[in-house]
């Protein structure tokens, strides 16, 4: 009784937004006009109905401790030995993710009714997001890796699609091509992982692929980190994750990405789908902990491009790349905590920060609508007094982005930073200390430059109701949010080390974002942060630093280039040179036997006569 | 009697003479009038050889020859005059037409 | 049921052929017509069709043909066959919708020699007599011969040629093989007999075996193209008109497919295994070597062209992996890529139809008039570079899962392929529908052309989410495979 309620509701929530995408395509698609209020009605309640549902998940299992649920509502294909079903699993993970992503997902769209209510796509902008839900929720929902992939492929595709939103601009249509490309690596390195779960453990289904793995491959903590197949499946995975992450080495199209719609920015590339790869390494946290290089070899991501992320978002001036720098940046912080193996805290971070990123950029948002569109942060200014809410929406963002104490990110890092010292890895520590600091940093720079000082360009339209109601609740999201989700422990099974809470520490780390914002501050006052750069080794760190280390140049000389040339070289393709080769030789003998019969009659007879007395030695002579 | 080694060379002298005769004429007319000679010095071989061997065969190939070489002057002639009125002229080199494209 | 259908289709081609002499439009609606009633033979079979219960030949025919030499005409349906022929018969109607308003030049002979080679194709899916499908793969050639020389572009005599030759060549190698085959079988028991299953029973000598076995795999692998064989499909879309470009990509390549899975492997199972390796190195070289001079194109039509190639390697890696998953991802890679290129082509030729060109170079920006094509293009390039969810990607992964096991690094290697799918698919797009619009405005797809391409987007839907019913069909069929690979 009660497995058929949560199954139903389950694909009602799946469903939902797929039913409203399917009617507004098949309307575009069939000529049917649908005015603007209709659109926005059937979008977000569907969404809103998701959203719903999910309550209704929650409230059933909220006095359920340790529960998962799995239902299997059709076959997709069986061949032989493989089969793959369209089924569910829900456990304390996948809700606290379907949470995130209906809630979230729903103030965003709502939002976006107002952001979007005079572009003419309208209705386009709309499919595609909620194909985005719907799509995401099969990810997360999915209980066996093809059905995962489905999902994951299907939110890469609606990525691309709202990257090149606006199409009438080239670069949004190269941004949108880059971010596919790249993610497209790491899920084709992801799909040959899944290859080989399948030809080693004959299953896709992600429960029974761990159970099994825990067989076949037992941990032997003596044997210390080694290149075996658990570890080329872990990290063929984690090849996904990191491309969908953003991540070292795939993380440079991030940045780019935030050519697409706000909203977008919103709810893709910093609250949902860039978490999907902190999703898929929590999935499959049975496996990694398998394997301690993997293991290592996700912290180590995670905090290289914790740091590389963070410095790059220091000397941004476009206020959506500033944000996309700390979006890599922070899913760096989540890594790492996967890496040291506290998924509960990387899922709470996940969560927290789809809250106040979603915030922040909602917005940034706001803001470039009120502000003509403009993105420089350098031309905006003094806006405290002008756009106050839009203020306050701010500072909470960036407060709780900088861990200051009592938001909900300051638990959260907390938390991570707590459990790296609990598992004494105090190398990782450090980096992440240091990377908050950072953090800190580069978010009061954005605040402070925008809202305080003199005064730049004026705005010149106010957000609308819809954006208003969707940003406070986001506020509040970001401020009270900071409650660990309560069924991620049962999840991950982590045992919970009696560790010494040590005040001193404690206050420490408090202490680092604090004296952030205070440099911060006094570097503002003295007008530091928009003087040109004289010296030409600053000028050249600036650069680095500007163009996220250089990664684009990096790839563009090693990969695209040198694909590009060798691709053209052969545009005429070799091979058919041989056929035409083997066409001229035979027209070539054509011309020189059709010399042979060129009318003339005596030519004729004398090679008759020639041949006959050549013929006529040969018998007579030749035997 | 003559001594068939006489007749040989003879009608090896003849065909050869009419060999030559279509390798350097240019005239289609004498060209033609040099295959009548190379039949006849085949025809000559022919009686030549059935006396030779005591065999009617010989003569009897010679009217055949007699024959052939008839109806082909009577077909070759009426050729050459269509095409001396066609074309007013009998250089075979010029009316070589079959490689022009 | 077979005769009559492929007498329907002949009878149907002369019918408009005739028609033209009397009014212009009415030979497309006879092919219309033609095409629809074709189903009608196949009616009672497909209302029974019970994929738990099923035997393998559904349906078996032979008749006697020139029995000096025991030639029948012998044809006979089993799953694969039913659905490469269905698979036809729908394309056979995009095609003719595809040619609607594009065709104005003499259209009864157009449809004519359009029927008539959906005939021979369905005669070569069909054919159990080795003579008689032989007879079919000609019959299915020469109409396509005046198809692409009569009604193509600029170049369109060298392409039809082109085509011809390579087709020729390939059927030339595989008459020699039948002849081989028969007079081997007929010293071994005295009896002349062109008959499949006689022919199948028949164990040749190893040396005798392969020769015969490259024969047939040489002019299928032509048909298929892969690498490097593939130089004639290039040429042969890119002049090809509209619909002919359709039936080409989606039928007439399966041809090739369909050859390997139903006389290849059987009737040379040792032969096949032992050449398997090298095979499935060249399926990997055509995925890669057909993408990555997919990518280098500037002609529209001649990209999609080049991406077919990659896609039938598929069908190559997918044939020769000899396991159960790549046998059926093999059928289905025919199907899906059958559906999806068709579209694809016949959305070019759309563009083509509306502003004269193909050249990436002088597109761009169409999604600011063009709204609906745009968007079913991008379906379409989406669904070639293997979106979860459509049927290409049930039948590459399937592919790659059978595959795997038995050569990971070469099923490694064509996995790079989805990458390489990725940019050239994406490559279209960005170059067509993005950007300024460089041309003047034009309609956009009318209701016909909605039709056809909304058609066709459920079928890759279906075949991407509930690939089932097709995958029981031709379980049967390739059961027997792996029987005769003793597996």
């Amino acid at each position: 009784m009660q497995d058929q309620y949560l199954s139903q509701l389950l694909m009602a929530v799946v469903l939902l937004p797929l039913l409203s995408a399917t009617l507004l395509m098949l309307a575009a698609l069939f000529s049917v006009s649908l005015k603007n209020v209709l659109v926005a009605t059937l979008a977000v309640g569907a969404i809103g109905g998701s959203a719903i549902c999910v309550i209704l998940l929650n409230l059933q299992l909220a006095d359920a401790g340790n529960f998962s649920f799995s239902y299997v509502y059709a076959n997709w294909l069986k061949v032989g030995s493989f089969s793959a079903v369209f089924g569910v699993y829900l456990d304390g993970l996948s809700l606290v993710m379907i949470s995130i992503v209906s809630g979230v997902g729903f103030l965003i769209h709502l939002y976006s009714v107002g952001f979007m209510a005079k572009d003419q796509d309208f209705q386009r902008f709309f499919i595609y997001l909620n194909l985005f839900v719907a799509a995401m929720l099969v990810l997360v929902l999915a209980d066996n890796l093809l059905m995962l992939f489905l999902g994951w492929e299907g939110v890469g595709l609606c990525s691309y699609l709202l990257i090149g939103f606006w199409h009438q601009k080239h670069a949004n249509s190269l941004a949108a091509n880059k971010a596919f490309i790249m993610t497209r690596i790491g899920d084709t390195a992801m799909a040959i992982g899944l290859l080989l779960l399948f030809m080693l453990l004959g299953t896709l289904d992600i429960q029974q692929i761990q159970l099994q793995a825990e067989q076949l491959w037992p941990l032997q903590s003596d044997r210390g980190p080694a290149f075996d197949s658990v570890t080329i499946c872990a990290l063929l995975l984690l090849a996904g994750a990191v491309g969908k992450s953003g991540q070292l080495p795939l993380q440079s199209w991030l940045p780019d990405a935030m050519a697409g719609p706000t909203p977008v920015s919103a709810l893709i590339h910093a609250a949902t789908m860039v978490t999907a790869g902190v999703y898929l390494v929590a999935r499959f946290h049975q496996l990694f902990s398998l394997s301690p290089l993997a293991m290592q070899v996700v912290a180590a991501i995670g905090a290289i491009t914790l740091i590389l992320a963070a410095t790059a978002a220091l000397v941004q001036r476009d206020v959506k790349r500033i944000l996309a720098y700390s979006t890599i940046s922070q899913i760096g912080y989540m890594f790492l905590a996967l890496g040291a193996g506290a998924y509960s805290a990387a899922v709470f971070h996940l969560m927290t920060h789809a809250f106040f990123k979603a915030l922040l950029f909602l917005a940034a948002g706001a803001l470039i609508y009120s502000m003509q569109h403009q993105h420089n942060i350098f031309r905006m200014g003094g806006l405290r007094s002008k756009l106050p809410f839009i203020c306050v929406c701010f500072f909470f963002g960036c407060a709780a982005l900088a861990a200051l104490p009592l938001m909900s990110g300051f638990f959260s890092k907390e938390l991570i930073l707590q459990k790296l010292l609990d598992r004494e890895m105090y190398g990782f520590w450090l980096v992440a200390l240091s990377g908050a600091f950072i953090t800190a940093f580069y978010s009061f720079r954005l605040f402070f430059v925008v809202f305080f000082g003199s005064t730049g360009q004026l705005p010149d339209a106010k957000p609308t109701t819809n954006m208003k109601i969707a940003l406070s609740v986001l506020v509040l999201l970001t401020i009270f949010g900071g409650i660990a989700p309560s069924g991620l422990s049962a999840v991950f099974a982590e045992s919970e080390l009696a560790s010494d809470h040590n005040l001193a520490i404690i206050l420490f780390t408090i202490a680092v974002p604090l004296s952030a914002i205070a440099v911060c501050w006094f570097i503002f006052k003295k007008q530091l942060f928009n003087i040109s750069i004289k010296s030409d080794k600053l000028k050249g760190l600036h650069n680095f630093l500007y163009s996220g280390w250089g990664f684009d140049q990096l790839y563009n000389a090693l990969f695209v280039r040198p694909f590009i040339k060798a691709t053209h070289s052969n545009k005429k393709d070799f091979i058919d040179s041989f056929y035409t080769g083997l066409c001229q030789i035979s027209q070539l003998s054509h011309q020189y036997l059709n010399k042979l019969q060129n009318g003339q009659l005596r030519w004729y007879n004398a090679s008759l006569v020639l041949f006959s007395i050549a013929a006529m030695t040969f018998l007579f002579t030749g035997q | 009697m003559i001594p068939l080694e006489h007749i040989l060379i003879f009608s090896i002298s003849l065909f050869v003479i009419g060999v030559f005769g279509i390798l350097v004429r240019r005239n289609l007319l004498f060209i033609l009038i040099s295959i009548e000679i190379m039949l006849n010095a085949v025809a000559v071989l022919f009686v030549a050889a059935g006396n030779y061997h005591n065999n009617a065969d010989g003569q009897i190939m010679y009217l055949l020859i007699l024959t052939l070489a008839a109806s082909e002057v009577a077909v070759g002639l009426g050729l050459v005059i269509q095409m001396y009125r066609r074309t007013l002229s009998l250089d075979v080199d010029q009316l070589a037409s079959m490689n022009e494209q | 049921m077979l005769t009559e259908l492929i007498s329907i289709l002949l009878i149907g081609a002369l019918l408009a052929w005739i028609s033209e002499s009397l009014q212009l439009q009415l030979p497309k609606w006879i092919a219309i017509a033609t095409l629809l009633s074709a189903f009608y033979p196949l009616r009672q079979l497909l209302m029974e069709l019970d994929t738990g219960s099923m035997q393998v030949w559904l349906v078996n025919e032979s008749i006697e043909w020139i029995p000096r030499f025991n030639i029948r005409f012998h044809l006979a349906l089993d799953g694969l066959s039913l659905l490469l022929v269905l698979l036809t018969l729908l394309m056979g109607l995009i095609a003719v919708l595809a040619a609607w308003k594009e065709i104005s030049y003499k259209p009864g002979f157009f449809y004519f020699n359009l029927l008539c080679s959906l005939a021979g194709v369905i005669g070569v899916f069909c054919a159990l007599d080795l003579f008689l499908f032989f007879v079919f793969w000609e019959v299915m050639l020469v109409p396509m011969y005046l198809l692409i020389a009569v009604w193509g572009y600029e170049n369109r005599r060298y392409a039809a040629m082109k085509f011809f030759l390579f087709t020729q060549a390939g059927g030339l190698i595989m008459l020699l093989s039948i002849c081989a085959l028969v007079l081997l079988h007929y010293q071994n028991s005295g009896e002349i007999t062109f008959n499949y299953f006689a022919l199948m029973q028949h164990q040749l000598s190893e040396q005798a075996a392969f020769w015969v076995m490259l024969g047939f795999f040489i002019a299928f692998v032509i048909k298929l193209p892969i690498v490097p064989f593939h130089n004639w499909l290039p040429d042969a879309h890119t002049e090809a008109p509209t619909a002919v470009s359709v039936i080409l990509a989606a039928v007439l390549l399966k041809t090739g497919g369909y050859g390997l899975l139903r006389f290849v492997l059987p009737l040379f199972p040792d032969a096949s295994v032992e050449i398997a390796p090298v095979v499935m190195a060249i399926a990997a070289i055509s995925i890669i070597y057909g993408a990555l001079m997919a990518f280098s194109q500037q002609d529209l039509k001649r990209l999609v062209a080049y991406s077919s190639v990659s896609h039938m390697g598929f069908v190559l890696l997918g044939c020769y992996a000899f396991t159960a998953q790549a046998w059926q991802g093999a059928v289905l890679q025919m199907l899906a890529h059958g559906v999806s290129t068709a579209a694809l082509f016949a959305l070019v030729g759309a563009i083509q139809y509306r502003y004269h060109t193909r050249d990436l170079a002088q597109l761009g920006g169409l999604w600011q008039c063009l709204p609906k094509l745009s968007g079913m293009l991008l379906f379409f390039v989406v669904a070639s570079l293997g979106m979860p969810g459509l049927g290409n990607f049930v039948a590459e992964f399937l592919v790659l899962v059978g595959s795997f096991s038995t050569y990971p690094k070469l099923t490694m290697m064509a996995a790079t392929g989805l990458i390489l799918a990725a940019i050239y698919s994406l490559k279209i797009a960005h170059q067509t529908l993005f950007g300024t619009l460089k041309l003047q405005p034009s309609i956009d797809l009318d209701r016909r052309e909605v039709l056809m391409m909304f058609s066709m987007v459920v079928l890759l839907i279906w075949l991407g989410l509930h690939p089932q019913p097709i995958i029981d069909l031709a379980q049967q069929s390739l059961n027997q495979l792996s029987i005769g690979a003793k597996l």
